[in-house]
């Protein structure tokens, strides 16, 4: 059983569903609590911090969507086995693969020019179809 | 039921009334406390006896009126000694008023509790109803329920048995409720506050459950053999099935008392 205790404090600015995400989300990464560590269900979680369930759903679906829990039908909510990476490792693993991507067609025989030039059209179509992507490159 | 057994069983009935009356006035902690669940707590040490004694004390405070509860249930009891003067009224039936009462009485002091918490402090570890009220102990109720619905076909037994039926139906929901009440921490120790929050449940659920079929065996219990009630048996099935389901709900309630209380 683990020994983490949720703490909602109402006289905070923040919001409660976010103060329960911050916490949990603390807490998972600290191994607090276990990969794989069963939660309480939503309807109880609700009514031991006496919120409304909507609010811990909403807490709940957001750390399911950030790779930290996951919902697992009839065995209710779960730890995620694995961690999602922090955002330096990821990008760290999107730059190797990149370095890979280029590495291998100028095996292939292009250019510098063409392998960029094929990579700006990619990218140019994909800002056009999801604008709000555009922002991931330019961190890189 | 024969005349003058009536009369026995009503007068040692009211006599238990006006003791347990008189018990509730002077140890109300005794019926409706916290401390009553921690007494017998082996295997502490000094300072995890001095953290939990603190706990229950908070505890005690918050939950608020522990020793007016105690005071309800004495009046209760003094009003259904009389009760049983009655002839027109089933001698079971105060009987079952008191259990109900000290069934509400457990009940008002969690609600009591909930209001008196402000911070919210939750354990992230889920719960099941089976803990508190686990599947024999709810099957002893289903068995008392159903030993004093066999009753109601009973001519001479009717109203006492749809009495006893009603009032083993209502407390085994409010035993469900307290099963599944949310844990209420009020934050200053949470580790012990949860361990005395688990027991405290799973005490006064078990508890009520006890409540529950302890009418329905009492009832049995004093049919007298030589009415014509075709259960005026303590050979009777129906009156064994309500023995196993007290003995059992019984048995539930004291193990978990004995038990070292660990803090999560």
């Amino acid at each position: 059983m683990n020994s983490f205790y949720l703490v909602i404090d109402a006289g905070l600015e923040i919001p409660p569903y976010q103060q329960i995400v911050e916490q949990i989300r603390a807490a998972i990464e600290r191994k607090e609590l276990p990969p794989d560590s069963p939660l309480p269900t939503v309807r109880q979680l609700a009514g031991d911090l006496g919120i409304a369930p909507n609010t811990v759903a909403r807490a709940y679906a957001e750390l399911q969507s950030g790779g930290y829990l996951i919902g697992d039908g009839r065995r209710g909510t779960r730890v995620a086995a694995e961690l999602p990476l922090d955002r330096r490792t990821r990008i760290r693993r999107l730059r190797d693969a990149t370095e890979k991507f280029v590495d291998s067609q100028r095996h292939r025989g292009f250019t510098r020019e063409e392998i960029g030039a094929a990579l700006g059209r990619v990218l140019g179509t994909y800002d056009a179809a999801n604008p709000a992507g555009r922002s991931l490159p330019l961190e890189i | 039921m024969h005349e003058h057994t009536e009369s026995l069983t009503r007068l040692l009935m009211a006599v238990i009334f006006a003791g347990l009356g008189v018990a509730a006035l002077a140890r109300p902690r005794w019926f409706a406390g916290v401390a009553g669940f921690f007494t017998c707590s082996p295997g502490l040490s000094a300072s995890e006896r001095e953290r939990l004694d603190r706990v229950v004390v908070a505890r005690e405070r918050a939950e608020g009126i522990s020793r007016a509860y105690g005071r309800y249930l004495a009046v209760v009891a003094f009003l259904c000694a009389p009760l049983e003067a009655i002839w027109t009224i089933p001698f079971i039936l105060p009987y079952a008023l008191f259990c109900f009462a000290s069934a509400v009485v457990m009940l008002l002091a969690y609600l009591q509790y909930r209001r008196a918490t402000e911070q919210r402090v939750a354990p992230l570890v889920p719960r099941s109803l089976f803990t508190a009220l686990p599947p024999i102990v709810v099957g002893a109720m289903g068995c008392s329920l159903v030993a004093s619905l066999a009753l109601v076909a009973d001519s001479t037994a009717r109203l006492g048995g749809l009495a006893v039926a009603t009032c083993t139906l209502v407390l085994g929901i409010i035993a469900w409720r307290v099963a599944v009440a949310p844990a209420l921490l009020i934050g200053a120790d949470p580790q012990w506050e949860y361990a005395v929050d688990e027991r405290v449940r799973i005490g006064r659920a078990r508890t009520i459950a006890n409540l529950a079929c302890t009418p329905a065996f009492v009832l049995l219990a004093m049919l007298d053999p030589r009415s014509p009630s075709q259960y005026a048996h303590f050979g009777s099935a129906i009156f064994y099935v309500a023995a196993v389901a007290f003995f059992v709900t019984l048995v539930a309630a004291i193990a978990p008392l004995r038990r070292r209380i660990r803090p999560a």
